[in-house]
């Protein structure tokens, strides 16, 4: 369902899902990533990146885990990106596109 | 306390936004199984809802409430349970135009406490299978009972894959919270079935809103009709539940060359007609002498608890209470809407002067809602219908379960009837899922051809007049 890329030369620690997130898929994954990250003592310039190209469907509770790691960081270094269009339509109805940098 | 409000606001509709977020993907499959688990849960729990409803409220009988439920469920069920709410409607190869169904997003939806489970399950199955999460606004008098309607569809639709939060519910006693939902930006919808006030804070919030209005249902026995099944179709669907739906009949307008007969049925089927002293004592207690409109009391009322309260002396087994208010309007309390078993009884000379009569009535704030007609004479019903404001026309059937659709006629199940714009409403459908999706039209390019081989020049001459470009318009076909 996800694996993760750290590289600490570019700053960037990537997370990169794929298939269904549906709310059973979520559970218990949030708080990995989340003591990923903080296993590793970032700086406030690492960038934390979800990439969602792999991902056909997102639940609520996916959403909810990405705001919550979004609130984890360092103001502005948290992103979204390569979604399929219904990935970002679905950011855009919960209206939290902008707020992750859905890209 | 405003502070806290707002934020109990914006919690609910941060959750409905992110379940509306995820209802979106669904497919139309999964869409109906979730409906499906929803309308299970809902039926199982009728009698118990039903019964829940009539000891939370006091309000109406609770054998009618199962009914009530049932319609709401079972039948409702049935009439969207095909239909595709999901992806593509239609595509017409002709037009070259494709239909496609979008969710509208968060609905906010009013219950009124005079059909608490039905109405709260009936809403609960549109705005499941048309993907939109719901927040469920409860009256004060019925939080318990829609509260657990609304709690036993949602684990059941959680448990079939719904998205978390698709059923919402404001518990009783938030009437602010319900006014701050309404005008909330991110609020798509406004189902507010209820008063009259309601329905205008609704369509005054600045959201889109399908209301209802108040119905003051005239009901003419014409000549032509079968006057016993008439009446045992009125007393039916007067007594249904005591009179709780607003399409039950208010007034029953005959002419004199048949009153002795309309009567003595209605006397046959325990009704009690009362005499002007009498129906001065009732009037006192079932119109509010300041506002001019039902006291809150009377609602759903049984006979004998309403003619104890107005110090009448009527038969045990009485069903309905009936006078003859003597005119209509507002020198005449019981001419208006009252949901209740009391019926208002009108005789006129002629059809004419009873088709006059039901007008009078129909515009005594009842417009757009419901009429009846009981006749075999196919002309007059016709004439009858045209001459209504009313959505929905029953003919030889009873209002309140006629007007709410299924149970005796193709009329789409509903328990929120649209009153049109006479009833400050936009629509005279009994809402269904059709009104609860966006449809979009994808077009393909199919140019007019007749627009195409037409010089268009000829618009600039303002000496040629449309008898002259039509014909050079349409010269080809």
């Amino acid at each position: 369902m996800y694996t993760i890329q750290n590289n600490s030369e570019e700053k960037v620690f990537t997370v990169r899902f794929s298939g269904r997130l549906d709310a059973l898929a979520v559970q218990g994954m949030v708080e990995v990533i989340q003591s990923e990250i903080l296993e590793n003592e970032f700086d406030s310039d690492t960038k934390i990146v979800f990439d969602l190209e792999d991902v056909n469907y997102i639940a609520s509770a996916f959403i909810r885990a990405c705001v919550s790691v979004a609130k984890q960081t360092t103001l502005g270094n948290f992103c979204i990106v390569n979604c399929q269009p219904i990935i970002k339509k679905t950011f855009k109805i919960a209206g939290l596109d902008e707020v992750l940098k859905v890209n | 306390m405003a502070d806290h409000l707002s934020e109990k606001v914006n919690n609910l509709m941060d959750r409905a936004l992110l379940s509306a977020a995820e209802f979106n993907q669904f497919s139309q499959e999964q869409t109906d199984t979730v409906v499906d688990a929803a309308f299970r849960a809902g039926f199982n729990n009728r009698v118990r809802l039903a019964k829940m409803a009539w000891e939370e409220t006091g309000i109406g009988v609770w054998e009618h409430k199962v009914i009530k439920n049932v319609l709401a469920t079972q039948l409702v069920y049935e009439s969207i349970r095909d239909g595709k709410t999901v992806g593509v409607l239609s595509s017409d190869p002709v037009t070259g135009i494709t239909e496609i169904a979008h969710p509208l997003g968060p609905v906010l939806a009013v219950i009124p406490v005079t059909n608490p489970t039905s109405t709260t399950l009936f809403k609960i199955l549109l705005c499941l299978k048309t993907r939109n999460p719901l927040i469920l606004s409860t009256p004060h008098s019925a939080s318990k009972c829609c509260a657990e309607a609304a709690r036993l569809c949602y684990e059941a639709a959680l448990e079939a894959g719904a998205p978390e939060d698709c059923i919402q519910v404001i518990r009783s006693g938030n009437r602010e919270v319900t006014q701050m939902l309404m005008g909330h930006p991110k609020v798509a919808l406004i189902l507010a079935t209820g008063g009259t006030g309601l329905v205008r804070a609704a369509y005054s919030s600045g959201n889109p809103a399908v209301g209802v209005g108040p119905g003051n249902v005239p009901v003419l026995i014409d000549e032509s009709a079968d006057i016993t099944l008439a009446v045992r179709n009125i007393v039916q669907s007067k007594t249904f539940d005591n009179g709780t739906i607003c399409a039950s009949e208010q007034a029953v307008v005959v002419t004199e060359s048949i009153e002795l007969a309309v009567a003595e049925e209605f006397r046959k089927q325990k009704c009690c007609f009362l005499d002007p002293e009498e129906t001065r004592k009732l009037e006192k207690v079932a119109v509010s002498s300041e506002t001019g409109t039902m006291s809150p009391f009377i609602v759903g009322q049984p006979v004998q608890v309403i003619a104890a309260k107005a110090g009448l002396t009527v038969p045990e087994d009485t069903r309905i209470l009936i006078v003859r208010p003597g005119g209509i309007g507002k020198e005449y309390p019981l001419s208006v809407e009252i949901l209740a078993p009391i019926l208002a009884f009108y005789t006129a000379k002629d059809y004419t002067s009873a088709v006059n009569l039901c007008i009078d009535l129909n515009y005594l704030g009842g417009i757009g809602h419901s009429a009846g007609i009981h006749a075999t004479d196919k002309k007059r019903i016709m004439e009858f219908s045209e001459l209504m404001n009313a959505g929905r026309i029953l003919v030889n059937q009873p209002t309140s379960q006629g007007a709410v659709g299924y149970f005796y006629n193709r009329l789409a199940p509903s328990l929120t009837l649209g009153c049109g714009t006479g009833g400050k409403n936009i629509t005279t459908d009994n809402i269904t899922a059709k009104n609860l999706i966006n449809i979009q039209r994808v077009t393909t390019c199919q140019p007019n051809a007749a627009w195409s081989g037409f010089d268009q020049a000829m618009y600039l001459d303002e000496t040629l007049g449309a008898g002259e470009i039509l014909k050079e318009y349409y010269r080809e076909f």
